[in-house]
């Protein structure tokens, strides 16, 4: 049986389009309802906005008026449902699937020089399950006690049938569970890809950074998207079947407490599963747009993998006043302080790479550029959270809001917007408008850093998170100004996305044709045509040298540019000796006993 | 694998390059590691599970909480060894099928198939009564964590069942290419899964 064959392409539009097990058309539909979903929740997002920054005024124009029914005012049962929908659908249905389940798709298979995923019919039921999921969050908007409103960690006792009775807590915890079961799918497919597919000559240290990132990110997922999986089943039981798990007191012997450990044990490393792509790409753009090698490819791949294990064992940096132990909150103070560090030498890294580079100021390499500056913020204001003679007063601010944005969710949506401007000539075939785009790139790097620089000043006044009126605390009363200028600020941002929308749409139609290799780097996946065929690659490539050989004097002397592809065997012996033994060291004798 | 790949392992120009090609040879086993992964995922979520419920367990005053008495054994207890032999009835047709004995394989797989049907069948009688007697998934924390544990390791089993079934009849002629043994193997580590995972339902449930 051949590992990888080529398959005819699919005639039909059925098998072309929606069963497709084509992993470039299951990345764009991953893409589209991504997109559709960033759409939705960055509008529910401008809402919460309206509110805050005036509170109890009606919603003005069509906005208003087809939402929130006739008298377009925002309730405060409405407005919990508004925040716990934002967080979850941007968490779940807009960054993992446009990072992980379009990019993921995408680049791994190209980038490693695959013809497809290791099990594309998996990968086609991943999309399926996921729309299955986005089923559930939709069908919660529709019932009678309104939507989940228990916050986007849907705490017990808030989220039993005591806190949110009504069906819409139940969907929107079967959606996670659904929509978990489909990033499991992804992750198995993602890992195994990587593992076995790699074209040969494709050693661990030549993979480019971005797969380096997306298969971390696997491997997190695989591995604690079950815990949240647990944890759903457990908070559906209590909630449907008269169990006890969360209910302590009188009524039942069981722990809400319980429902925060499984959370966190899988939401910590969450924020790492949504910013470890976004590294890995931010460190590729950065060196292809420098036209330099990534400077220590080798300590960033160790770093990442770092984070990735200190990611797991942090988890109760989130628990600090839920009255744990004093030492154990030490324990996990010291090693949330710790996972600065790889952080920090992955960040000197871009820096590195940056000096002294031949920079291209690209749309991709600006909101790369952004995306470093956004997460260095996040990750400064980290360090306050992360301590606990800190954290006791900055616990459930507006500074613990602005400062997760900052990090997962602004550095992650930047990175997406790089990574389409980047692969959108790979995926459609033709260029996006760069005009368009850098007017997109100033817009939202001004907009978005004074949105959640200003959520954390808020945050440093004392203003809770989740308030449905600020002003009727007289402590609050003076933020109501700033309040008011964070919300314009996010209304300019959302204004500005529309930059975006335009240049997607139009670029789509009438952009200018993408030759092969529009930006001249040389990883796998612009070694084929724009947009590749069914199969990738007519002839599974050999790697001979790292994803980042920019710049090398003796290709510009001999070739005439200053880059070369991975699969383009160099006519000069080399002198760079493969460094990377262990991964393939052990497979001699494996490969005599099969 | 392509025609490039070969001539390039045959001049020897890059060891790594031609073991690469080696490895990737092997593609039979790439639904093995597939299945590996799988089931170190669905291992976290029944640790998930397991460290709810010690949770729980060590901060409860006494136990069984509110004086209940401790469950009835002899199922439990005859259910694990039938577990633990289901499991090597399987690996002996492994075993006979590595040696390409067919009727050896089916001899031992219909064991094994029919062990995990007693299995799931004693598991139904054991809910019933307990049920009956008063002790539901609303009795308590115990109550609850018995239930779910119980039984999401029981439809485990049944998909378990499932798996074997279809393996019975798509053994029929048994051609032990590369892909079928693929296969087994691949269900064999989903069943071996199971029991293990009961073993540790049974360790929690009834002893800790």
């Amino acid at each position: 049986m051949d590992l990888q064959p080529i398959h005819a392409p699919p005639t039909t539009f059925f098998r072309k389009y929606l069963y497709s097990m084509d992993h470039k058309v299951i990345a764009k539909q991953f893409l589209w309802t991504g997109l559709i979903f960033l759409a939705f929740g960055g509008m529910l997002a401008m809402l919460i906005r309206w509110q805050l920054a005036f509170p109890g005024e009606p919603v003005p124009g069509l906005i208003g008026s087809a939402l929130l029914g006739e008298d377009q005012m925002i309730g405060p049962a409405e407005y919990n449902s508004l925040f716990t929908n934002h967080g979850l659908i941007m968490v779940f249905w807009a960054i993992t699937p446009v990072l992980i389940g379009c990019f993921g798709n995408l680049c791994i298979p190209l980038m490693i020089g695959a013809r497809d995923m290791a099990f594309p019919w998996l990968n086609m039921l991943s999309f399926w399950t996921f729309v299955l999921s986005l089923v559930f969050v939709v069908m919660g908007f529709f019932e009678e006690l309104g939507a989940a409103a228990a916050g986007w960690t849907t705490y017990p006792p808030l989220s039993t049938q005591i806190g949110t009775p009504g069906d819409g807590q139940t969907l929107i915890v079967l959606g996670l569970f659904t929509t978990g079961s489909a990033t499991i799918m992804g992750a198995i497919n993602y890992i195994t890809t990587v593992i076995r597919l790699r074209a040969p000559g494709m050693t661990y240290m030549k993979m480019p950074l971005t797969v380096w990132g997306l298969w971390l990110t696997s491997i997190l997922n695989l591995l604690f998207v079950p815990v949240l999986g647990s944890a759903g089943l457990l908070l559906v039981m209590d909630r449907s079947f008269g169990t006890e798990f969360f209910i302590a007191g009188a009524s039942g012997s069981g722990d809400p407490i319980l429902f925060q450990h499984l959370f966190w044990i899988f939401g910590h490393p969450e924020v790492y599963i949504l910013i470890l792509p976004a590294w890995g790409i931010i460190a590729d753009l950065v060196s292809f747009f420098s036209r330099k090698p990534a400077y220590f490819y080798k300590g960033s791949v160790y770093s990442m993998v770092a984070v990735t294990v200190l990611s797991t064992v942090v988890y109760g940096h989130h628990m600090f006043q839920t009255g744990m132990n004093p030492l154990l909150g030490q324990g996990f103070m010291l090693l949330t302080l710790i996972i600065s560090v790889p952080a920090e030498l992955l960040f000197l890294n871009w820096l590195h790479t940056l000096w002294k580079g031949s920079i291209r100021l690209t749309t991709p390499m600006l909101f790369a550029l952004g995306s470093i500056f956004v997460f260095g913020l996040g990750g400064l204001t980290g360090i306050y959270l992360g301590t606990i003679s800190t954290d006791i007063y900055l616990h459930d601010t507006y500074f613990v809001v602005g400062h997760f944005h900052f990090t997962m969710a602004s550095a992650s949506f930047l990175a997406i917007f790089a990574s389409i401007y980047f692969w959108f000539p790979k995926m459609f075939g033709r260029m996006m408008d760069e005009k368009l785009g850098k007017i997109h790139f100033t817009g939202t790097i001004i907009f978005i850093t004074l949105l959640f620089g200003g959520q954390l000043l808020i945050g440093w006044g004392g203003h809770q998170r989740r308030l449905y009126d600020s002003t009727q605390y007289t402590f609050l009363v003076h933020l109501a100004d700033m309040n008011r200028y964070v919300s314009y600020s996010a209304f300019l941002l959302g204004i500005f996305q529309l930059c975006f929308v335009v240049n997607f749409f139009r670029s789509m139609s009438s952009g200018v044709k993408a030759s092969d290799n529009p930006w001249e780097v040389g990883t796998l996946e612009w070694s084929v045509s724009s947009p590749p065929p069914v199969h990738n690659f007519d002839t599974i490539p050999t790697v001979y040298h790292g994803p980042h050989e920019f710049a090398n004097p003796e290709v510009i002397e001999k070739l005439g540019r200053d880059w070369i592809g991975q699969h383009e065997p160099f006519p000069v012996p080399e002198t760079e000796v493969p460094e990377d033994a262990g991964a393939a060291d052990a497979v001699p004798t494996e490969a005599v006993a099969g | 694998m392509s025609a490039g790949v070969l001539q390039l392992g045959e001049e020897g120009q890059d060891r790594k390059v031609s073991i690469l090609t080696l490895k990737q040879e092997k593609g039979h086993e790439t639904s093995v590691v597939g299945m590996v992964i799988f089931l170190g995922s669905w291992l976290m979520a029944f640790l998930a599970l397991f460290f709810s419920f010690l949770m729980i367990r060590f901060r409860a005053a006494e136990w069984p909480p509110g004086g209940l008495d401790t469950l009835p054994m002899t199922l439990p207890i005859i259910n694990t060894c039938i577990v633990l032999f289901s499991s090597v009835c399987l690996r002996k047709a492994v075993s006979a099928m590595r040696i390409r004995d067919g009727k050896v394989f089916r001899r031992w797989l219909s064991f094994a198939l029919g062990l995990g049907t007693l299995f799931l069948a004693l598991q139904i009688i054991n809910w019933a009564s307990l049920w009956n007697a008063g002790f539901r998934v609303d009795t308590g924390a115990y109550g609850s964590f018995f239930y779910t544990l119980t039984v999401f390791h029981g439809l485990h089993v049944l998909a378990g069942i499932g798996l074997l079934l279809w393996l019975v009849f798509q053994t029929r002629s048994l051609t032990t290419g590369r892909y079928e043994r693929a296969r087994v193997r691949v269900i064999e580590l989903f069943w071996h899964f199971v029991g293990v995972v009961w073993v540790a339902v049974f360790g929690l449930v009834y002893l800790v």
